[in-house]
């Protein structure tokens, strides 16, 4: 045995010195290392120089995990390539005969071979661990963030070990028994690229070698939660590799030493295969059952979905979580009461079955019967039923620990919990952790249905969700003396009795749900005064911030400031309450940090959402990790050097403060409400039955706020007020990506969508992501055009009084409308229906924008500016026109129907630049606009404000090839085509300017001027045979690379009496068009213009002008 | 030591019959295997080496069943096959401490003894060198350093002079002397001349057969009165060819001087009788005995 080891040590070490002497190794090798190590560098150099890499550095595991997780990847081809060559090395040496005539066993030689590469492998990623913990000591040094050794060493033992360990062995296996080494790794490759590309997590991850898509990051509040299915996983793959080991060594062509080594090796192959079958089989059989059961909880749900549930007025709940590591103990009273005309004989409740009730007592202290299945507590009140309108009180005890972080139930969402689940791939994978019970956290927010909640578990329908039960509660929680709880309600003093704490809670205004954090959390809290509209303090409100202690540092800089900052989050809440039109209703916010494994899951009828509970905003630690003020100070202090600028460092604390604060608001990666406490200003308190109202309501509260946030806040930056979600909406930055990441579709395809059905008929469990991006991109902008239409003044007012009238009462679409329509005075009846129920979309451009000047004869030039705007779809729209002038813009709502043109007449007191179109939704990508022709001459006269229609300008015989037209085309080189359309013509780029032609993406095309090889061509169909007047667009008045462009621009023109030549000269004009001349062109013959791209400097190709002339 | 080899026969896949019936007895010393190419040398040799399962017969090292008892043998067993190479990452001296270790070299010794040992070969002034930049006949002798390091009972040598030019041959064939002390020796090869100065006992092999097994002097013995020495004209040199096997020839400008074997003289030549050599005896024995004759090329290889 001892000469075994031996024999097997010898030869992994000569492997591995050999490795390391092989070039090939090293050159794929520091492809992997380079690059884990480069960004290693380049956060722990951001690090040093102040400018702070992205929150995630900042959490303690987070370097060794990302340098490993980066390795992988490469990692996974280097094994190819040096475990391909085990049999073939020594033949390529001519040693093989040598080598296999010495005394060892072929087991002795293959595991020594295998152990040689993979503790080459190995000592690669301990390298990287150890430049990975080096930058952490740097950032620690530099900044003071935490450093934990733990998450380093798990994710080098749950991920990369097993990985190398199978990888080196299936290659050994696919070597021995494809016996030709190139096919074998062609084999490995392409299954390392299935992973990568087709497999991923597909098939409870029984492919996926690497846990590439399992979520291992580490958090710092929990760790990596419950990681038993993944170590399981890990395992599989393990005993696969050791079986394929074995069966590696049976196929090595070497005559066999003794027949005991090879039963010894078959013995351990088939133990080893049996092992990874088994476990393969725990794998699948758990998923499956665990999604039958689903199925079978899901199937229970449905006579207690169609069955009316009791409503809980109050809820007193007892919670014991005084011994962390044991199981948390619940004792809840519940005050029922029966709204019905009936009795009740048997009520239920969802409550998740990860916790064991233990008894159901009546209030007189009689036994109930009970039964739990399928997360449904059932209590049977044949003898005593709860009779009409009567209340009675029932006390329910339970205990117990959440299993798999939380995965086995959430409650609405036992239908299609496990596609919810996944927040995001890659090595940001934020996890599946919806709750959590541990040693140091319990994070239960009420969708892990905690506690009873009245009605089944799910399986409401999307029109008709659950009913929401509004009740009042009490809290008394007791907890070991260092861990704060969180929880909703008024906070009462905290008892300390017997070295425990018992947090009490005391919520007398109803909510619809409850939640309940416990932690080692530190607090800061302030209370703010909101003021009536008499200036009075009104009501306080406690804002409470619980952190872990490393994430945020030096709050004390703002001491000095903190004034300042409480003026600020005054200035906040007041625009909170400005926007919505709703004063918060509750004493307290309560923000706590959460795992970043926390993800966001659906609440209510399928949307995606944050743990946002009434009250108390669970924001992921991410969010808070990377706030280190003292950074940000120093950087923006050096900033304002740089620039000359003299600010004082209260003000630049200041901003630095505002910033972190509306980071703290806004969500830039879910579903932008995430962290809003909006919820709590009108959805907590009714219960919207019309799912789609509901979130309509939601987000356009939300995008109002964050506008007028962003825009009070940052006022030299936006001058036109945007949500985050308007610039998607508009195509802005990152658009495409936000909506491949967060909805999984594209623009195009929630526009042809939208097209053909209607917002109202589309369900989530249908459309998926069109569903949710559709809703995202239209039911908000229908409400602010609703608050357009009626007056932002009497949408607010209406809002306040459906909150006053209906509060903790259902409101239906009719409900809502009724009330908008009563605050208005406007026949809103039919509003809804038709932006909801009917398939619009439109598409808007700018068709004219002209200005005259005014003599008023009050001494002063006033400009009548007439801009023409046109709704090119069929559906109705709705737009804002503004009106720009050097210092100003004046805005007016225009309503325009399917295909209408209108005429938008304005007075200003300065000269119009320029008149923009801001659609509210629309298929436009980029800005619409349109420069102002001023004209010289002065007129006498008032200016007049009004809109009207106009017939379309569009005559049938004027028509236009944009550079975006089918007639358009870019000569491409042979081996560009198959590229992509905007790439194929080779040097032509685009560029989206408001100022090109087009129907509603403005821009045109340019290159640099060539040698006439890549000229573009527009290809018309003439309508008529005739003479027509060509014009050029030339839309660059102005414009700093205008002065670049060729003065000649060389064209030929096919008419219809053969190709003739024309030499345009570059030329400004009022409105952009460069008249080209008049050619003859027959109907069915080429009617072609070619632009030479000969030339200097640029040429650009934008659209051509076509008059019919006679 | 001892090796006995009874009945030993190899058929590869597809009937190709590479030894048949083969039965012999080895003794310490050098043990000379000739035979001309596809005899069934590297078969035997790679058997002994355990590298091929033999179909049938048994091979007994030191009573040590080969197909029973590998462990045994290869610890007790050296060899240097025909085609020999190095990882051309390591220096010689690396190669041949990895070497001794698989071998089960004692840690602690194992720089002594690859030192040692390359002195022994000559190598010890490049040990430090990768072994890749070693001449041919250098890697012949880290090919016999490889093989003597761990001090096996057995060396095998599978026709370690080809291609070494006559100094480098000389010194090879002086190295295995030098440590043939003790061990069995068995030396592959189709040059009869590394035989001749170096093997006490021999056997040639012929279509997979054993045509002789026994000392070289009494191979030779069968070859007396069997060899001539004739002075002919280049014309005539065909004549003399289809009668009688030509061993070598010697250019005299218009004539031609031959040493030539056969059972008669040709008639009508002057040709003196000459005492035979080792060649001589194998050619002879070779064509009348195997009925196997040697090429020309072969012959003026083995006897060079």
């Amino acid at each position: 045995m001892l000469k075994s080891i031996i024999a097997i040590l010898t030869i992994a070490a000569n492997e591995r010195r050999m490795l390391y002497r092989t070039p090939k190794f090293w050159v794929l090798a520091a492809v992997g290392i380079g690059f884990s190590a480069l960004m290693l560098l380049v956060t722990t150099i951001a690090t040093l120089l102040g400018n702070n890499p992205p929150d995630q550095f900042f959490l303690e595991g987070v370097d060794g995990y990302l340098a490993i997780y980066f390795f992988s990847y490469v990692q996974a081809i280097l094994v190819v390539f040096v475990a391909g060559d085990f049999r073939k090395a020594e033949e390529k040496a001519r040693l093989d005969q040598v080598m296999l005539s010495r005394p060892m066993t072929t087991a002795n030689w293959v595991l020594g071979k295998y152990f040689g590469v993979v503790s080459a492998l190995l000592y690669l990623n301990l390298f990287l661990l150890v430049l990975a913990a080096v930058g952490r000591a740097v950032k620690v040094i530099a900044t003071g963030v935490g450093f934990d050794l733990i998450p380093f060493l798990t994710y080098f033992i749950i991920a990369t070990l097993p990985s190398i360990l199978f990888m080196a062995a299936f290659v050994f296996f696919l070597v021995s028994l494809i016996r030709v080494q190139s096919v074998a790794m062609i084999v490995t490759l392409a299954y390392i690229a299935s992973i990568w590309a087709y497999f991923q997590h597909d098939f409870y991850g029984l492919f996926d070698y690497g846990v590439f898509f399992a979520p291992l990051f580490a958090g710092d509040l929990i760790g990596l939660g419950d990681i038993s299915g993944i170590v399981q996983q890990r395992l599989f793959f393990t005993f696969l590799g050791f079986g394929l080991l074995c069966f590696s060594i049976v196929l090595y062509p070497r005559l066999k030493q003794s027949t005991f080594s090879q039963t010894i090796v078959n013995i351990a192959g088939i133990v080893f295969l049996v092992l990874s079958a088994l476990t393969c089989f725990a794998i699948i059989s758990q998923n499956r059952t665990q999604i039958q059961k689903q199925q079978t909880d899901l199937a229970a749900q449905a006579y207690w979905v169609n069955t009316p549930p009791v409503h809980v007025q109050h809820y007193d709940f007892d919670i014991d979580y005084r011994q962390p590591s044991q199981a948390l103990q619940f004792t809840v009273n519940m005050h029922l009461h029966n709204p019905y005309t009936y009795a009740l004989d048997s009520l239920a409740f969802a409550l998740n079955g990860d916790f064991q009730v233990s008894e159901v007592v009546s209030a007189d202290g009689r036994a109930l019967n009970f039964s739990q299945n399928n997360q449904l507590l059932i209590l049977k009140l044949s003898k005593s039923p709860l009779q009409p309108h009567a209340t009675d009180t029932i006390t329910v005890r339970y205990s117990g620990r959440l299993h798999d972080n939380g995965e086995t139930f959430l409650l609405d969402r036992l239908q299609d919990m496990r596609a919810m689940l996944y927040r995001e791939d890659g090595p940001w994978i934020m996890g599946r952790i919806a709750g959590y019970t541990g040693d140091e956290y319990v994070i239960l927010p009420a969708e892990l249905g905690w506690y009873p909640v009245p009605g089944a578990a799910a399986g409401y329908p999307f029109e008709q969700p659950r009913s929401k039960n509004f009740a009042t509660a009490n809290f008394n929680i007791a907890t070991p003396v260092d861990y704060a709880v969180i929880s909703q309600g008024r906070r009462k003093p905290v008892l300390e009795e017997n070295g425990a704490r018992i947090a009490q809670f005391e919520s007398n205004i109803p909510k619809p749900k409850f939640s309940l954090n416990i932690g080692k959390y530190q607090r800061l809290s302030r209370t703010f005064g909101i003021k009536d509209s008499t200036g009075k303090n009104d009501k306080g409100i406690e804002i409470e911030f619980f952190y872990r202690k490393n994430h945020v540092r030096d709050i004390e800089l703002f001491s000095e400031i903190a004034d300042t900052c409480f003026q600020v989050i005054d200035r906040i809440l007041e625009i909170f309450e400005q926007q919505t039109g709703l004063p918060y209703p509750y004493s307290k916010l309560s923000y706590v940090e959460v795992p970043l494994q926390f993800q966001a899951f659906a609440t209510r009828a399928g949307f995606p959402h944050s743990p946002s509970q009434p009250e108390i905003i669970m924001i992921d630690e991410l969010r808070i990790a990377g706030l280190h003020f003292d950074q940000q100070i120093d950087r923006e202090t050096k900033r304002a050097r740089r620039r000359r600028q003299d600010d004082t460092p209260a003000k630049i604390k200041r901003e630095v403060f505002i910033r972190a604060a509306l980071g703290m608001l806004t969500d830039r990666e879910f579903d932008y409400s995430l962290f809003s406490p909006i919820p709590n200003y009108l959805n907590f308190l009714l219960d919207i039955r019309d799912p789609l109202l509901d979130r309509a309501l939601e987000l356009q509260l939300y995008e109002s706020t964050e506008r007028t946030l962003r825009q009070v806040f940052y006022p030299d930056f936006w001058r036109i007020p945007k949500s985050q979600l308007d610039e998607v909406r508009t195509g802005g930055r990152w658009s495409s990506w936000r909506f491949d990441r967060f909805y999984q579709t594209d623009f195009d395809s929630i526009i042809t969508m939208l097209e053909t059905t209607p917002l109202a008929t589309l369900r989530p469990e249908a459309h998926k992501g069109l569903f949710f991006g559709a809703v995202d991109y239209k039911a908000s902008p229908v409400l602010q055009i609703l608050a357009q239409t009626m007056g932002e003044e009497n949408y607010r007012r209406a809002l306040r009084k459906l909150v006053e009238t209906d509060r903790f009462q259902p409101v239906t679409r009719s409900d809502f409308l009724a009330v908008m329509q009563s605050e208005s005075k406007a026949d809103l009846s039919s509003f809804l229906e038709q932006w909801f129920e009917e398939a619009t979309f439109p598409g808007y451009r700018v068709t004219s924008a002209e200005a005259e000047k005014l003599d008023t004869g009050k001494m002063k030039i006033a400009y009548q500016v007439a801009a023409r705007v046109q709704n090119g779809e069929a559906g109705d729209g709705f737009v804002q026109v503004l009106f720009h002038t050097k210092n100003d813009r004046v805005s007016k709502n225009v309503r325009l129907d399917g295909y209408e043109e209108k005429e938008v007449l304005i007075g200003l007191d300065e000269p119009p630049t320029e008149v923009e179109v801001v659609p509210y939704f629309s298929r436009n990508r980029g800005k619409v606009a349109k420069a102002v022709d001023v004209q010289n001459r002065i007129r006498r006269g008032q200016p007049i404000d009004t809109v009207y229609s106009v017939s379309s300008t569009v005559d049938s015989l004027i028509f236009y090839l944009d550079d975006r037209d089918d007639g358009f085309f870019m000569a491409a080189a042979e081996e560009a085509k198959y590229l992509r359309p905007e790439m194929k013509g080779r040097s032509w780029w685009e560029y989206n300017n408001p100022l090109g032609y087009g129907k509603y993406l403005f821009g045109w095309r340019y290159k640099r001027a060539g040698d006439g090889d890549f000229p573009a061509r527009w290809e018309a169909d003439v309508p008529r045979s005739g003479y027509y007047d060509l014009s050029f667009n030339l839309p660059v008045r102005n414009r700093w690379w205008a002065r670049n462009l060729t003065r000649r621009f060389k064209m030929t023109i096919t008419t219809a009496d053969g190709p003739q030549p024309l030499e345009l000269r570059f030329q400004e004009t009022a409105d952009g068009w460069v008249y080209m001349g008049r050619y003859r062109f027959e109907k069915d013959k080429p009617a072609v213009i070619e632009l030479s791209d000969e030339g200097q400097g640029y040429i650009l190709a934008d659209a051509i002008r076509w008059e019919f002339v006679e | 030591m001892q090796i006995e080899i009874r009945g030993l026969s190899k058929t590869y896949k597809g009937g190709v019959q590479a030894l048949q019936n083969i039965d012999l007895q080895i003794h310490s010393g050098m043990f000379g295997l000739l035979g001309p190419n596809g005899a069934g040398k590297s078969t035997l040799m790679k058997i002994l080496s355990t590298l091929e399962e033999p179909s049938t017969g048994q091979v007994l090292i030191d009573g040590h069943d080969i197909r029973k008892h590998r462990q045994k043998v290869r610890q007790s067993l050296g060899y240097l096959p025909q085609f020999f190479g190095v990882y051309p990452q390591l220096t010689g001296a690396e190669f041949l401490a990895y070497i001794a270790r698989i071998n089960g070299v004692a840690g602690k010794n194992i720089d002594k003894i690859v030192l040692e040992t390359l002195q022994r070969v000559g190598l010890a002034e490049a040990r430090d060198r990768k072994a890749k930049t070693y001449s041919g006949g250098m890697l012949r002798r880290l090919g016999i350093a490889q093989a003597v390091v761990h001090q096996p009972r057995l060396l095998i040598v599978d026709e370690p002079t080809t291609g070494l030019d006559p100094e480098e041959r000389i010194r090879f064939r002086n190295l295995l002397s030098d440590i043939s002390r003790d061990k069995i020796i068995i030396l592959s090869t189709h040059i009869v001349g590394d035989i001749s100065s170096t093997c006490e006992d021999l056997a040639v092999l012929a279509k997979g057969q054993v045509v002789y097994n026994g000392r070289p002097d009494t191979l030779i013995s069968h070859a007396d009165g069997k060899v001539w020495q004739v002075q002919i004209d280049e014309a005539d040199f065909s004549k003399v060819a289809d009668k009688m096997q030509v061993i070598s020839t010697i250019n005299l400008g218009s004539q031609l001087l031959l040493r030539v074997v056969g059972d008669e003289r040709a008639n009508g030549y002057k040709m003196e009788p000459v005492a035979p050599n080792l060649e001589d005896a194998y050619m002879y024995y070779m064509e009348s005995v195997a009925g196997e004759r040697v090429d020309e090329d072969k012959l003026a290889e083995a006897t060079a």
